[in-house]
Formats: structure tokens, sequence, C-alpha cells
């Protein structure tokens, strides 16, 4: 390496020195508009995963399939209850001869006896 | 309200990618210290390649805002942060040049000083930091930024190969061209700037 090259590198990194001791600087200003910068890109709050929308009326579906399931097994036991014939022998409730009657399901009413007469 | 989920105090000397995660989780303090810690480098850098301190402040804006709106999804161990926003940068001064070219007034870089001795002691070095930008503003443009990277920003050729999207060997014959370049460039003012050879 010449003398020469030795010199123009030295010369070279006193220019490149001067440009490190010299940088160009921001402006407070520039710096202060950064800095709201992130206040308005902050992460957001995650958002919480929303409930399903419920149909319309589907209140009212709800209580009727409930009020219907309960009601329908009360009177599947109330049925069994009075009339176990029915239940060990479906037969009966085939045989064309056979009529079942509301007053069947209703112990304390005899109406088929009364015919129109009050009970003592 | 979300300024208000300041969790505790961030350490100042925390890596920047523990910095950018704490921001992510809502402390803003964190992403003021990494903001004081890149800005200034990424400005000076912007400066120097753009020539142009409006565009500069452009570029380092739409760096940081990046980085912010992708701090919910950095992962860590992946990428440095430094590197990643240097990446940004010179995107986007390499966007701005194209469209900005040809131009050639030099910036007026200012120095700061508080008396006249700092004045006199600081004119030959200010005219030094001068002729330097005005010779850098003569290279070809990815040469003036891997010369930038290297030799004032004083990153290392494999870090300026990541930012440059460039193997190593392109990095070290853009910075020995662009070296060759600012020698002929300044050695002829050298005398005018107060150089010898001695």
């Amino acid at each position: 390496m010449t003398d020469r090259k030795k010199s123009d590198d030295r010369a070279l990194d006193q220019f490149f020195n001067a440009g490190k001791n010299h940088p160009p600087e921001p402006s407070a200003a520039f710096l202060a508009r950064l800095s709201d910068d992130i206040s308005a890109n902050a992460p957001k709050e995650r958002k919480q995963t929303q409930p399903i929308q419920s149909e319309p009326f589907g209140w009212f579906l709800r209580i009727f399939a409930t009020v219907s399931l309960s009601g329908s097994a009360a009177l599947g036991v109330w049925i069994g209850f009075l009339s176990p014939d029915l239940l060990t022998d479906p037969t009966l409730l085939l045989a064309p001869d056979t009529t079942i009657a509301f007053a069947d399901f209703l112990p304390a009413a005899n109406l088929s006896d009364t015919d129109g007469v009050p009970l003592p | 309200m979300q300024n208000q989920r300041k969790t505790r105090a961030t350490p100042t000397e925390a890596p920047d990618e523990a910095l950018l995660v704490a921001f992510a989780n809502g402390d803003n303090e964190a992403a003021q210290i990494l903001l004081h810690r890149l800005a200034p480098r990424l400005y000076a850098y912007a400066v120097r390649v753009l020539n142009d301190r409006a565009e500069a402040e452009d570029v380092v804006q739409e760096t940081l805002i990046r980085l912010w709106k992708i701090a919910p999804d950095w992962r860590q161990g992946e990428a440095r942060v430094f590197t990643w926003v240097y990446k940004v940068a010179a995107n986007l001064c390499t966007d701005r040049l194209r469209k900005m070219r040809p131009q050639v007034e030099i910036g007026n870089i200012a120095a700061p000083a508080d008396t006249i001795a700092d004045v006199v002691a600081l004119l030959t070095e200010t005219q030094r930091s001068k002729a330097l930008q005005s010779a850098l503003d003569s290279l070809p443009d990815r040469q003036r930024q891997a010369t930038v990277l290297r030799h004032i920003d004083e990153l290392s050729n494999p870090e300026i190969a990541a930012i440059m999207d460039l193997s190593v060997e392109a990095v070290e014959s853009l910075t020995a061209r662009g070296k060759r370049a600012l020698k002929t460039s300044l050695m002829g003012r050298k005398k005018e700037l107060g150089y010898t050879d001695d």
C-alpha cells in the first residue's frame, strides 16, 4: 500500500468520523410527533367473543319445549299410575271394542254412573 | 383508556425485542424507550441516504408506525427489531429515491454549537460532514445505502446483507466501490477542507 493510499484512507476515515460526530438530529417537535404515534397505534384490547345472537322468539320456543317435555312426562306417569292395565297389555288400546273415556283417568269422578244426579 | 395500561416500570437497558413485546402487552413506556433508541439512528440514516429532512422524517415515522402495528404479532427469536426497522427504512428510502431522482441540492446539516469557540472548533468538521454528504449524494443509491450502513452506522456486512436483501459478497462489493467513489469525490477537496498529507 503506497503512502498516498494510506493518506487517502486516513482522510476518508476523518470524513466518516465527521459524519458520525455530526449526525443529522431529529427535532424535538418531530420526536413529539413520533411519541404521539405510540398512543395512536397502541395494540387494542383483545375483543371478547360475542355471544351468539338468539333468534327472534327464541325464549318462547325454549319455554315451550321445556313445558312440553315435562308435561308429557308427567302425563305419562299419570296414565301409568291410574291405568296400569293399559301399560301391561297395550293391545287393549288397539282393540276395536275398547273405549277409553276421559273419565278413566279421573279416579274421583265416575261420570258414567251419575246420570246427571249429584253424588251423595 | 388504553394509554393508562402501563403495568410496571420498564428497564431502559432491556433488549429491543423485550421492549416491543412489553408494548404489545400494553406498556407504552417501553415503546417510548424504543422510540428514543431507534428514531435518531434511523433519522440520521435516512437523511444521509435521501439528503432531505422532510422525506427522512416521513420514512422514520412510517417505519415506526409499522413497528408499532406489528408489535402484537412479533415473534421473539425470529428477527431482530434493529435489523427489521433498518430494512423497512431502507426499502422506504429506495422507494423515495426512485421518485426523487434526479436531485442535486445539498441539505443544510446544522451542527449544534453553544459558543464562538465551539463554532470555530466545529467549523472544519462541519464542513467535512457537509462534504461527505455531498459526496455520498453523488453515489448510486444502493452504493450510498450500503456505504452509510457500513462506514457511518458501523453495521457488519451480514447485518447490511440482511437489511438490503443481498449476499454478503454483494455488500462487500458495494461498500468497496462506494468507498473508492467517495475518495475520488473528496480527495479533490482535501486541501480546501483543511487536510494535509502529513
